[in-house]
């Protein structure tokens, strides 16, 4: 290994363009490394498995919507509730709403607008912004929900719709309270998450500015 | 098989070794480099329909990978040096020279994932093998920036190397 550095150091300088630019040894050094070669066969068919996996995902996100969807809808009108018809509309809009915001929040997202490294460190930022703007819209739908709530309970004050939390509210009030602590963790944890990844990408973009000033 | 499978396979048998030789330069461990290699795999399959033929397919493909190299240093979370390459010293047992031979060239993978990104980069396409106008090409870069960060990038590496040893 010394033997090859030392050579390396006495090697022509890279800015010769000729085919020998003192990196040769080392070069073959590194085709030495022992990596695993892969078999075609594997790769094709794990080429093929990682395609219908991401198909899958994404069909599964638009069933799941389209079922939980319809069956809030059919269980909203198949109640016994009085203002069921208001209540199902309540589910189409809420959803209506979620998909439209994941649909717009993936826009643009998918690949990079050029076959560059800063084209991917963008894509990466741009994910990124996504991902912040997903947290926010988490909630605010959320809030929003609460919001429903609370105006539809006060509003069966009045008789023309059903109260939805029956009593005195107590159990609904834990439940929410539950929910929203674990959806604050994970906000933290996801928030941290973020951050540590624009910190990588960052530090990646100014790696790559420099090098390309040099 | 179709010309797009038949290419594909021989691109796999040409390049495979150099893939996954410049994957382990990005990621700390085997797991991750099989993960990244899949990757680039699966981007090359997915982009093969676009070769227009303004570059040789071998330019191509190894654009894709450092791209998608990169998306993965992106998403990579920071953790010890210590596990940098973890790979196999006992991959290939055989006789000591080449078990010897073997350990220096991963030290040698383990220096170069330590470079600065920009240097990596030409240095990995560089030892695959690739001409300056190639790399420049790969990379977006003119090929008297290709001279100067190799020029950099040997003299850091030489250092890392010394470090090492």
């Amino acid at each position: 290994m010394n033997q090859v550095m030392d050579k390396e150091k006495n090697g022509k300088p890279a800015g010769e363009h000729s085919g020998d630019d003192g990196l040769q040894d080392l070069a073959k050094l590194w085709q030495q490394a022992p990596v695993t070669v892969p078999v075609p066969e594997t790769i094709r068919a794990q080429v093929g498995r990682q395609e219908r996996r991401m198909r899958l995902y994404a069909w599964s996100e638009w069933i799941g919507s389209i079922v939980v969807g319809v069956g809030g809808v059919y269980l909203m009108l198949t109640s016994n509730a009085g203002d069921a018809l208001w209540r199902a509309l309540l589910v189409v809009v809420l959803l209506a709403w979620a998909m439209a915001f994941s649909i717009s929040n993936r826009r643009g997202a998918w690949e990079p607008l050029e076959e560059s490294v800063r084209g991917y460190l963008d894509l990466a930022r741009l994910r990124l912004t996504r991902k912040r703007r997903m947290l926010r819209f988490v909630w605010l739908f959320f809030v929003a929900e609460l919001a429903v709530f609370v105006v539809w309970q006060w509003l069966s004050n009045f008789g023309w719709l059903e109260p939805i939390f029956a009593g005195d509210g107590r159990f609904a009030i834990g439940w929410i309270s539950l929910f929203a602590l674990a959806m604050g963790s994970w906000s933290v944890w996801y928030w941290r998450h973020i951050k540590a990844e624009e910190q990588q990408i960052e530090k990646w973009q100014r790696e790559n500015i420099e090098a390309s000033e040099k | 098989m179709d010309a797009r499978e038949q290419i594909f396979q021989q691109l796999i048998e040409d390049c495979g070794g150099g893939i996954a030789r410049l994957a382990g330069s990005y990621v700390r461990n085997q797991a991750e480099r099989e993960d990244l290699v899949q990757e680039i795999w699966l981007a090359i399959w997915r982009a093969l329909p676009g070769f227009r033929g303004d570059s040789s397919l071998r330019t191509f493909i190894y654009r894709i990978a450092h791209n998608r190299s990169v998306t993965q240093l992106t998403r990579r979370r920071d953790s010890e040096d210590s596990d940098v390459l973890e790979t196999v010293a006992d991959e290939r047992p055989g006789p000591e020279a080449q078990l010897v031979h073997s350990r220096d060239a991963e030290r040698l993978m383990h220096a170069v994932s330590l470079l600065p990104l920009g240097m990596r980069q030409v240095l990995t396409l560089r030892f695959e093998g690739l001409s300056y106008s190639e790399i420049s090409e790969v990379l977006g870069i003119s090929e008297s920036n290709v001279a100067v960060r190799l020029n950099r990038a040997r003299e850091r590496l030489n250092a890392k190397l010394s470090e090492a040893v």
